[in-house]
């Protein structure tokens, strides 16, 4: 047993048994190297290259093609962006060569738009005369109105004043009537008993 | 002769798509993994399973590096979360559990041969019976020979919560080895700490 004779630990203070106890727990650095010394001698030989490798290229797989290093994929950039500069004069130059060597299909379309902008500014002109009709009497409404505040404000400014000066009134009515209350009224104590 | 590239060279270079270069690392610190897992209670033949998925863990995460800490640190980190959680998984439960009743075989064996095999194979058990969160510092104290500072960062721990699981951690093991192994106490000292 690691206790001493009965009674030892009861004269002790009770820092002095925590301290006791641990210091008899806990072996040290230096038995614990001795113990495990056969431990440390142990070491692993193995070569996990190749199946760290496979798992990483197979989960790769084709984007690893793709990911190439930066500058690749700068020039893949440059090229796809010639590429689309290139088809957009293409079909640019040939819609031109349609409707100047007078295809009746073009003729067709290039009637349809000139139709189609025709209504469109038939019917902007229309809500145009609308708006300014309804904007007319809408805006002497907000000039009458506009002058009106201008007659009245004076008139509520004053109202402004007087409901300023009734809110003190009342405040101070009410402090006057809360400290007479206050004075006349019977004493409780924390017991909630009246005395 | 070519000088040899620093691990946050390498690193560099797999983040930027040289994924060949990662094969250097994996060589490189393949030994300390695999040891590292072996010591924390990983059976020797889960060694190289363990080992694999820890390197694959380091390359999924290795935008997270920093390299103001050593990668060993790091890996060391991986390894021993990786060997914890396989000590949880059931397939380890079933072969802890069978593990038990050698133990009177063990001794047995261990007083008539006393082969250094042997000796480690019982000391890994003892060890295995020391929680995981105490089995830790314990390893990469005396058996990795890390000093405290560098097992905080390991364990990202407080250095005094690492210094405290250290006291217990000796003390479980001593106990251990009292009860269950006491042919495995170091000559001379288990009359003294007892």
């Amino acid at each position: 047993m690691n206790r001493g004779p009965a009674g030892t630990r009861r004269r002790r203070s009770w820092w002095s048994v925590i301290h006791a106890g641990r210091a008899a727990s806990d072996p040290g650095s230096q038995w614990t190297v001795e113990a495990l010394r056969p431990l440390r001698r142990q070491t692993v030989e193995c070569d996990v290259t190749p199946r760290v490798m496979a798992r990483i290229v197979a989960e790769l797989g084709g984007l690893r093609s793709v990911a190439l290093s930066p500058r690749v994929s700068r020039v893949a950039w440059a090229s796809s962006l010639l590429l689309a500069c290139a088809a957009l004069a293409f079909l640019g130059s040939a819609l031109l060569a349609l409707v100047l060597g007078g295809d009746e299909g073009v003729r067709q379309i290039v009637g349809i738009g000139l139709s189609g902008l025709h209504v469109l500014r038939v019917f902007g002109r229309l809500v145009a005369d609308l708006g300014a009709r309804a904007l007319g009497p809408v805006l002497l409404i907000l000039r009458a109105g506009w002058a009106l505040l201008e007659v009245a404000a004076p008139l509520l400014r004053g109202a402004g004043l007087l409901a300023a000066a009734a809110g003190a009134l009342s405040i101070l009515f009410s402090t006057y009537v809360f400290a007479s209350a206050r004075k006349t009224a019977p004493r409780a104590d924390f017991q909630g008993g009246i005395r | 002769m070519a000088e040899e590239p620093t691990d946050v060279d390498l690193i560099r270079d797999v983040l930027a798509g040289r994924v060949e270069r990662f094969e250097v690392l994996v060589r490189r610190y393949q030994r300390l993994v695999a040891t590292a897992a072996l010591r924390m209670g990983t059976p020797r033949d889960e060694v190289e399973d363990v080992t694999s998925e820890v390197f694959y863990k380091v390359y999924k995460s290795l935008g997270r590096y920093r390299p103001e800490h050593a990668l060993s640190t790091w890996l060391y980190r991986i390894t021993i979360n990786a060997a914890l959680d396989r000590r949880r998984s059931m397939r380890h439960e079933r072969r802890m559990e069978e593990l038990s009743p050698s133990l009177a075989d063990g001794r047995a064996s261990l007083e008539s041969q006393a082969s250094d095999r042997e000796r480690s194979r019982l000391l890994q058990e003892a060890l295995e019976r020391v929680p995981g969160h105490y089995r830790s510092p314990l390893v990469l104290a005396h058996l990795e020979g890390m000093p405290l500072e560098e097992i905080a960062r390991v364990l990202d721990l407080p250095e005094g919560t690492v210094k405290s699981r250290l006291f217990r951690a000796r003390a479980m093991l001593k106990d251990i080895i009292r009860r269950h192994y006491p042919t495995l106490a170091p000559a001379g000292t288990m009359e003294s700490a007892t």
